[in-house]
């Protein structure tokens, strides 16, 4: 292409050049986000869902802290979930100045849970997070 | 027979010799389940001895499930009785078996020596976890097993939890099966099985899966009612389902959410809970990249007998051994070793090489026609500015590798992890 050539080129004539690189652009970054959430995925270790989930919680003060569930929401369908529906039992000891609980759904707390897996997290009553959760619930 | 066996293009007739074999099995080592479903069966229940023949002869069915079957059966014969059975015992194993015979006769008689063992060990008699892991440890070095194989987990149906059945909402108590197994292969790999419109083709159990409405297709999968048709011993069982399927954009969990269908529940459906996920997904930290795992709630709906009790081992096992050896397409990685918690160190920095290794070496090759058509845009010629979009290419390429490797590196440092766990213990 010539010097002449080069000057008569207009955005135009270059449209799919740059739409393609938009495109191309947009994918890099998502696949750039992709190669740091599969770094940081590692934070959240393994989050098995199940109807109940085992988690470790930290004593305050000697006792263990009031959990509450919340915003719970179902991964298929996108209903949210109320977390007073899920329960919390002491399992045993958790190691140094920790305890291992249970929450679970009591599905006789509610009616008619479309069933789903409820991914949320746990708060103690200051509503610090403690872990995240996904629960297996309803029918 | 080491070679993953598509099902995909099995006839109806083949599909259910070989669901056949695979119930005589389980049949006829149960004689609680031949006296409860004696007139379900409908046919002559083979003698174990028959059964095992059959299992042996039978080249469709996966090595992961003859094994299985296998010690299953083995642990439930009499000790005294097991003798009896020596020589299908060592067909079977022999079928599962490449190399000349003179070869294959002497691994078949190490093999049946751990067979005997793990027979032998203590807990109920069905298979167990620990009975295959123990299988899994004594007769690697024989069979080579894949990751899949080697963490293959199921039948756990001792499990009960409470559900709202249908159509009252009154809470009872169902029954919870669990089927699991890791995988090197990502999710998104598990795609074509995961989605129920391909169960029938998967599982020699399920037999029809008819649309009821019309699928609303969404962004990341699709909605449907559909109903599903399983045939377990002499019964079909139709059961209408809502299915969601999903596949998450990060290609990150593949899955479909099951309920029964409220608006086509009628009083002649045989359950009042069925509901549950079949899904594959990455989890950082565990033995391999991808969990696949299938759990079901069930409850039956109060006639005898109660099929719920067989739908572990007729059925749903076999469906995700299915799903587990029909996505062994193209090259295999999974390789011989689990890595992760339990791994030695020597063996996790083996793998992490291998996999750094083996993603630079793809990730060159695959950015070769990128690159070549760069330089030639830059001597062609007249100028060409598209060199841009193959830079680009080639940087989407770069990204998506160092995504994989970031996996493996997670994976190493889990493994050096366990190691320093187990010293410390």
């Amino acid at each position: 292409m010539s010097d002449e050539e080069l000057v008569r080129l207009r955005p135009r004539d270059l449209a799919a050049v740059w739409s393609t690189a938009f495109g191309q652009l947009a994918r890099l970054w998502r696949s750039g986000l992709m190669a740091v959430l599969e770094i940081g995925s590692g934070e959240d270790r393994t989050i098995l869902s199940d109807e109940c989930n085992r988690i470790t919680v930290q004593r305050v003060g000697g006792r263990v802290p009031h959990l509450i569930a919340r915003n719970l929401v179902g991964q298929s369908f996108g209903r949210p979930l109320d977390g007073g529906v899920v329960t919390f039992h002491v399992a045993g000891s958790g190691g140094p100045g920790a305890v291992l609980v249970d929450c679970c759904v009591d599905e006789s707390l509610s009616q008619g849970i479309q069933g789903d897996i409820y991914r949320g997290e746990v708060v103690d009553e200051q509503g610090t997070p403690i872990t995240r959760i996904a629960l297996d619930a309803g029918s | 027979m080491t070679d993953a066996i598509s099902h995909f293009e099995q006839s109806d007739e083949d599909k259910e010799r070989r669901r056949q074999v695979i119930e005589d099995v389980l049949v006829a080592f149960r004689p609680q389940v031949q006296e409860e479903f004696r007139d379900l069966i409908g046919r002559e229940v083979p003698s174990p001895r028959d059964a095992l023949e059959q299992l042996a002869g039978t080249a469709d069915i996966d090595r992961l499930l003859k094994h299985r079957l296998l010690i299953d059966a083995f642990r439930r014969t009499p000790e005294l009785e097991r003798g009896d059975l020596d020589n299908p015992v060592r067909d079977v194993l022999d079928s599962t078996m490449i190399g000349d015979e003179d070869a294959r006769q002497a691994r078949v008689e190490v093999a049946k020596r751990v067979l005997d063992q793990v027979a032998a060990a203590s807990g109920d008699a069905r298979l167990q976890d620990e009975h295959w892991e123990r299988w899994v440890s004594g007769t690697s070095a024989l069979f080579g097993f894949t990751t899949h194989e080697a963490t293959f987990s199921a039948c756990d149906d001792e499990r009960m939890v409470r559900k709202r059945r249908r159509p009252d909402g009154q809470i009872v108590t169902s029954r919870l099966i669990v089927a699991q197994f890791w995988s090197d292969r990502p999710p998104a790999a598990f795609a074509r099985y995961i989605n129920p419109l391909n169960w029938p083709a998967c599982s020699a159990f399920c037999r029809g899966m008819r649309p009821l409405s019309p699928p609303i297709e969404l962004e990341f999968g699709y909605d449907c009612d559909l109903e599903e048709t399983v045939r377990i011993l002499g019964r079909t069982l139709t059961v209408p389902l809502q299915m969601a399927f999903r596949n998450r954009p990060d290609q990150g969990r593949v899955w479909t959410r099951f309920n029964i269908a409220p608006a086509f529940f009628t009083e002649s459906v045989p359950v009042n809970v069925d509901t549950g996920t079949v899904s594959a997904e990455a989890m950082p930290g565990g033995p391999a990249r991808t969990l696949v795992r299938a759990t079901k709630y069930l409850h039956w709906n109060d006639t005898q007998p109660d099929f719920t009790k067989l739908a572990c081992d007729f059925g749903w096992s076999e469906f995700m051994v299915q799903m587990a050896e029909s996505c062994l397409e193209g090259p295999d990685t999974s390789g011989t070793q689990v890595a992760g918690v339990g791994t030695s160190v020597d063996d996790a920095i083996k793998r992490l090489v291998d996999e750094i290794a083996t993603e630079c070496r793809d990730g060159i090759g695959a950015s070769r026609p990128h690159l070549e058509k760069l330089i030639g845009r830059f001597t062609g010629p007249s100028w060409d500015p598209r060199w841009i979009n193959d830079l680009l290419a080639i940087g989407l390429l770069t990204m998506d590798r160092y995504g994989s490797i970031a996996s493996s590196v997670r994976r190493f440092a889990d493994s050096l992890q366990d190691a320093d766990d187990r010293e410390g213990r």
